[in-house]
């Protein structure tokens, strides 16, 4: 067959520029670091980067959503272990109180720690976080605090019984609070029904400084103080739940991101070498052009 | 369109971070106004990725109107140089008029750049030249003109003309081939099919998350309203055809984002019947003598006004333009309804263990926010309802965990209530740290919102990008397989017709010796002669 000299030519140019623009993509690909430089390179690979960043994005969201829970679960937990500590001392003094040895005098002197426990204790109820939101106050937010202490034993709550829920993962909401209710006003009585923990504080006081404690006021500080260790072991429970939680999507953020860096990211070895291939083909497409192009009967005319 | 960093998958993701910010802070400022510059990044998002799209669009317009021009041009140079061949062809006594020949064989070559053309010899010499399903566009000497129309439904859209007598017929789907098939062809399936797929996105976006924007209660205490620009009526558009002879007019509303479908419909009223057809798979999905009102399986209304004529035709585009049309619409920080507007509440004193969930919020009732009372009766297996919109109703049994729905709210009450234990529904007023909608707001994100319930939107996203990339890698492909055909037939042609130098030098060595050896046979016979003529002499 009669090969063109334009032909000819023509081949050795096509050559060069193929193997120019197979270098120039494996250079922007060393270069980038990644493997898929445009979706075209690899469809499906691309569309499943798309998923895997999704999954990796919310991995990401949930574990901060757990932190997030965590810390207010964490500060709850600070106000409620005050809460039991003054409660435990509350309970020393009733105990104190009921002591059948103990003057007129006396009692009323251990009534008034009991009356600045329950100041502490409305103040400890009264917790804010950083927002100035009421720990115990459920979705509450107002001038007026959460608990407020009228005086005379009236003691009135002025927040709502909801407890925010923190998404921790796609299918799983934590609460990350206990609304005031559930820690101060639900709390079983001695008499029957439920009696506040102000209500509580506030008639041991009362009958301590009648120097008539009774062995009901007891009971009804126990139980208090029972209410709170178990709102307190529920809020442990939590926070073990994020905890293991946030591990899982530890793990699974992981495997995303292996699985992510296998799909899209370049291997680089694999990379290299193409590159030295593509340069070496490269230099031999030049040469052989100016090799064959040295080629022409003509030269030997002269 | 699939970059890691410009692409739509990083404004959604971090528009839904923005809202699960919000919810684990609802109360907080910043967090809400974080989420609304993150809702215009959004927003800014599908601006610019329709921009590019548009930007492409005008380019094909210009690349038909240029290519309408060149293939004109060519078309009458052909037709001159066919003139000129039937000349020299009369004058030059059976001379082939090659320089002429060659130049026509280049212009074809030219114009089959451009589009695909057939042409056919005529014993005068003179080429006919075909486009499309057998157009004449030279004959002789004789060119045609194509034409750049805009298309019936788009002005702005331009198509190819081909003059018949006085009228102008649309050819633009017969002309395959070259440079203009290609842009015709990759508006026809790339350029459409992905200003749908990303607006079917935007409009499904804005519709779902105002529908569950709508259900919450701002810091205010207000009743959410759009969160962004309401799409879902003013978005979609539906054009008459500029050949219609009737009054008709079509309105068109998209009723259930969930099962749009990124294409355009075509709506035609012949011999008294309504057919609708589905543009990206050519399925009808309606045929019948009544207007189709609703489309509930395209997740459309359609209304009719004024009266088609017998013919008409109109275009429906429900997503086309909502990418561009998608914006924010709230502009308040506080006015981002993170809360519910209700809270549930149990009794302080009740003496069972009966406890009432969150509830949840279905619908925007009159009587949404009344305050609701249920109160267990004795023994505490019914339960009784009081409140303004539930009907008051007495004794309703008690099912632990089960739904109690009025007012357009559902709630649950689990545990063993006491006789007398009572539980309200009521106004969430001042519940800022409520962040229950802004939850049901981030669901959305992970939620199986389109396609019927099959795909989330970034599987949405991902599919109109392996759409995309699937097309181009064909493309490539193709291109691949045509150049190397290509370049096979420019071999075989170069084989016949083309000029190699080693040749040319062999032969003109040859003929150069020839020469050499027919001037020695002079240079001996002149001195035969000589030699003669000087013995004659002597």
């Amino acid at each position: 067959m009669r090969i063109s000299t334009s032909l000819l030519h023509q081949q050795g140019v096509n050559a060069i520029l193929d193997n120019q623009s197979a270098l120039a993509k494996t250079q922007l690909q060393l270069s980038s670091g990644r493997r898929i430089l445009t979706p075209a390179d690899d469809p499906t690979g691309s569309s499943q980067a798309i998923g895997l960043k999704q999954l990796l994005a919310e991995a990401e969201q949930y574990g901060k959503n757990g932190d997030v829970a965590r810390s207010r679960l964490e500060t709850e937990e600070i106000a409620l272990a005050q809460v039991g500590d003054l409660l435990q001392r509350v309970r020393e003094l009733a105990v104190r109180g009921l002591n059948g040895t103990l003057g007129a005098s006396e009692r009323t002197a251990i009534a008034l720690e009991v009356r600045q426990r329950l100041e502490e204790l409305v103040a400890a109820a009264n917790s804010q976080d950083a927002n100035g939101e009421y720990l115990f106050g459920g979705a509450y937010k107002g001038a007026i605090p959460a608990f407020v202490d009228n005086g005379g034993g009236s003691f009135v709550y002025n927040g709502d019984q909801d407890v925010r829920q923190l998404q921790i993962s796609r299918t799983r909401q934590v609460a990350v609070g206990d609304h005031g209710a559930d820690v101060f006003l639900n709390i079983p009585a001695s008499g029957g029904g439920v009696q506040s923990a102000f209500v509580t504080l506030d008639t041991l006081a009362t009958s301590l400084e009648a120097n008539s404690p009774t062995q009901a006021s007891l009971t009804d500080v126990d139980n208090a103080l029972s209410n709170v260790l178990t709102v307190r072991a529920k809020l442990g429970a939590r926070l073990n739940a994020i905890e293991s939680q946030q591990q899982a999507y530890q793990s699974l953020a992981l495997t995303v991101e292996t699985q992510l860096s296998g799909v899209q990211d370049l291997d680089y070895a694999e990379a290299v070498s193409r590159l030295n291939r593509e340069t070496l083909a490269l230099q031999a497409a030049q040469q052989t052009y100016t090799h064959v192009q040295g080629l022409s009967l003509f030269d030997f005319l002269r | 369109l699939g970059d890691p960093e410009a692409g739509l998958m990083p404004g959604l993701q971090q528009f839904f971070a923005a809202l699960q910010g919000v919810a684990n802070d609802p109360s907080s400022l910043p967090a809400r106004q974080v989420l609304l510059s993150e809702a215009e990044a959004l927003a800014g998002r599908f601006h610019y990725l329709e921009q590019g799209l548009d930007d492409l669009e005008r380019n094909v317009n210009d690349l038909v109107a240029n290519a309408v021009t060149e293939v004109n041009e060519y078309a009458k140079a052909i037709a001159d140089v066919n003139h000129k061949i039937v000349l020299a062809g009369g004058q030059g006594a059976g001379q082939a008029p090659s320089d002429l020949l060659d130049q026509r064989d280049e212009l074809v070559r030219k114009l089959s750049e451009l589009l695909s053309v057939s042409t056919y010899q005529q014993d005068d010499g003179s080429l006919n030249v075909f486009v499309g399903n057998g157009q004449s566009l030279v004959l002789g000497g004789q060119a045609q003109t194509l034409s750049r129309i805009g298309n019936e439904f788009d002005a702005t859209r331009y198509e190819i003309g081909y003059r018949v007598g006085t009228s102008t017929v649309n050819v633009t789907n017969q002309l395959v081939g070259g440079k203009l098939g290609g842009v015709l062809a990759f508006r026809a399936e790339v350029l459409d099919s992905a200003h749908n797929a990303l607006g079917r996105i935007a409009l499904a976006v804005s519709a779902q998350v105002n529908a569950q924007h709508a259900l919450g209660q701002d810091l205010s205490g207000n009743l959410g309203g759009d969160f962004f620009a309401a799409l879902d009526s003013a978005s979609p558009q539906a054009v008459a055809s500029a050949l219609n002879t009737g009054t008709g007019a079509i309105g068109v509303a998209v009723s259930n984002p969930g099962v749009l479908k990124p294409s355009d419909y075509a709506l035609a009223y012949v011999g008294g019947n309504y057919t609708v057809t589905r543009l990206s798979d050519n399925a009808t999905v309606y045929s019948g003598a009544a207007f189709p009102a609703t489309l509930a399986s395209e997740g459309l209304t359609l209304s009719l006004g004024g009266a088609p004529a017998a013919g008409d035709r109109f275009l429906i585009r429900p997503t086309r333009a909502a990418a561009a049309d998608f914006a924010v619409a709230v502009t308040d920080p506080r006015s981002v309804a993170a809360a519910a507007p209700i809270r549930t509440a149990a009794t302080v004193g009740n003496a069972g263990t009966g406890q009432v969930g969150a509830g949840v919020v279905n619908a925007l009732d009159p009587n949404l926010q009344q305050t609701v009372t249920i109160t267990f009766n004795n023994p505490p297996t019914t339960f009784n309802v009081v409140g303004t919109g539930t009907g008051n109703p007495v004794n309703v049994p008690y099912t632990a965990g089960g739904d109690i729905s009025y007012n357009g709210w559902t709630v649950q009450i689990g545990g063993a209530p006491a006789a007398g234990d009572s539980f309200t529904v009521e106004a969430n007023v001042n519940g800022v740290g409520d962040n229950r909608n802004a939850l049901g707001l981030g669901a959305l994100q992970s939620q199986l919102n389109l396609d019927g319930g099959t795909a989330t939107y970034t599987d949405a996203y991902g599919a109109l990008i392996a759409d995309v990339a699937t097309r181009t890698r064909t493309a490539e492909i193709n291109n691949n397989v045509q150049s190397s055909l290509l370049a096979q037939s420019v071999a075989a042609r170069d084989s016949v017709s083309g000029v190699n130098l080693d040749e040319e030098a062999a032969n003109m060595l040859r003929f150069q010796q020839a020469y050499q050896a027919a001037a020695q046979m002079i240079g001996v016979a002149d001195s035969l002669f000589q030699t003669l003529i000087v013995s004659l002499r002597g």
